[in-house]
């Protein structure tokens, strides 16, 4: 039964060993890329035809780009306000890989979302983010903050503050990786005929669908708040 | 030293392995408790989109949708406590692990019983759902704003469940007293304590819950005012937050640093 759920990327590829420990080319790593190769293949296309652009779109490409940069430009300014458009560049291509990561469990791919390597990077990014961009909007005075309202709470502030990328990069492995346990789960110990009637599909659809595109989107928006927060 | 060997020394002569299975046989037993939050919040939830219908027959499909969506949502720490569960009934992974019989299983009742945590978190979560199904039932058009209020403080109110998980998944894959030298049987109190520490995190959670079931009200009359509420909200739910944190520092002292 163990064998049949995983818990950790696979090595595939060892490359060298630290204090015991194999490190090599995952799963994580391999998935990731694939990912990444789809996602520039999109691009590229999109970027070869963007000559064909009318200024009304007539094709089917044009009107998915133009509704995708546009409904991604107005989450971001509806989070951060309009001053901070600019950073839908960033948060735009962020929220499509990891919603594609989440979602990657569908066609058979262990999403790269489940490995904590992966959101903690993205939260590590998120935490230089808020910080990098407080200092840049406010000075050094930014960090004012951390003895307010009163300085004897600076210990608390600082732990507070190291908390949010902890929190923030283990609710989107803490979920990813949930449905992928539960998903691997049903389909060691169900039945083959109840695959038949749909039950894996419908929790599919709650696991991989409703979960993944919904903590992909609460990551994106919780990081825009945060960084929006400490601009202001 | 009588009663210690009164109530511990059977212990010693117990083969390991079955301590450790009969353990986390009770410690996943332990994280299902968890289950008392999402219900009381789903409820709560169900009960709010009901009432929104029979007030405002126009609004009720919104509501029921807002419902579903923060309901959904309510169910998170739930199956963060199904996952705990099932790692330790199908694949745990302490059972394989080579140590003294009574430190791994107490971590696996430790991690168990972390998990009870979830409660709050699902008690927040579905209050935050109703405030949400209320406020949209009364009026449809602002479904959008409350749903993205609703899900921040979702998001938030979710935190000292997922630092429970942090603690049950440490105790179980990156257990920290199978290296260390000691007593066993403090080494095996503390990884029940770092456990127990955790359930400090129903606090939070229901009050982070409050906050952002309130902000969510108070953005669906003012959508205007999103902003500041947001920020008023997030500011009182990061202190409403402090307890959680002292709960993860004892616990991350017990299994990391030497204490005793």
């Amino acid at each position: 039964m163990g064998e049949n759920l995983d818990f950790g990327s696979q090595t595939l590829i060892p490359l060298f060993e630290v204090n015991g420990q194999t490190l090599g080319i995952t799963q994580t790593h391999v998935n990731t890329w694939v990912i990444m190769a789809a996602l520039i293949i999109f691009a590229l296309v999109v970027r070869a035809k963007i000559k064909n652009f009318k200024e009304v779109p007539d094709t089917k490409l044009q009107n998915l780009v133009e509704t995708l940069v546009d409904s991604l430009n107005n989450f971001t300014v509806s989070t951060m306000g309009k001053q901070n458009k600019g950073f839908a560049t960033f948060y735009g291509p962020l929220f499509i890989f990891i919603i594609i990561c989440n979602l990657s469990g569908l066609v058979g791919l262990r999403p790269p979302t489940a490995d904590f390597a992966t959101t903690l990077a993205f939260a590590l990014t998120t935490f230089f983010m808020i910080h990098g961009f407080g200092v840049k909007a406010k000075g050094p005075g930014y960090f004012k903050f951390l003895v307010e309202p009163f300085p004897f709470l600076l210990p608390i502030n600082i732990i507070g503050e190291i908390a949010t990328p902890i929190s923030l990069s283990f609710r989107l492995f803490g979920n990813i990786l949930g449905g992928t346990i539960i998903m691997g789960l049903v389909y060691a110990m169900f039945p083959w005929f109840l695959t038949l009637i749909g039950v894996p599909a419908a929790l599919h659809m709650y696991f991989d669908i409703f979960a993944g595109s919904l903590q992909a989107f609460i990551f994106v928006m919780l990081s825009m708040t945060f960084v929006s927060g400490a601009m202001e | 030293m009588s009663y210690f060997d009164l109530f511990f020394g059977w212990m010693f002569n117990v083969d390991p392995k079955a301590l450790v299975l009969a353990l986390s046989a009770i410690g996943a037993g332990f994280a299902m408790i968890a289950g008392i939050g999402p219900g009381i919040g789903q409820g709560y939830a169900a009960g709010k989109a009901a009432e929104a219908a029979g007030a405002n027959p126009e609004g009720s499909k919104s509501a029921t949708i807002v419902m579903l969506l923060g309901a959904a949502v309510a169910e998170t720490s739930g199956i963060f406590s199904l996952v705990i569960a099932i790692i330790m009934l199908f694949a745990n992974p302490l059972v394989s692990k080579e140590g003294i019989g009574i430190v791994l299983a107490a971590s696996a009742l430790g991690a168990g019983l972390a998990m009870i945590a979830g409660i709050g978190p699902g008690i927040g979560q579905g209050y935050a759902a109703g405030k949400a199904a209320e406020v949209t039932g009364k009026n449809p058009n602002v479904q959008g704003t409350a749903i993205r209020t609703m899900l921040i403080g979702q998001a938030v109110t979710q935190t000292s469940g997922i630092f429970a998980l942090v603690i049950g998944l440490l105790l179980l894959f990156a257990n920290p007293f199978i290296a260390r030298e000691g007593v066993s049987i403090v080494l095996g109190a503390c990884g029940i304590g770092a456990g127990t520490a955790m359930i400090a995190g129903i606090g939070p959670g229901i009050g982070q819950g409050y906050a952002a079931g309130k902000a969510t009200e108070a953005a669906g009359k003012r959508p205007k005012l999103q902003g500041a509420i947001l920020r008023t909200m997030l500011l009182g739910q990061a202190v409403a937050q402090t307890t959680g944190i002292y709960a993860l520092i004892i616990s991350l002292l017990l299994m990391f640093v030497q204490v005793f």
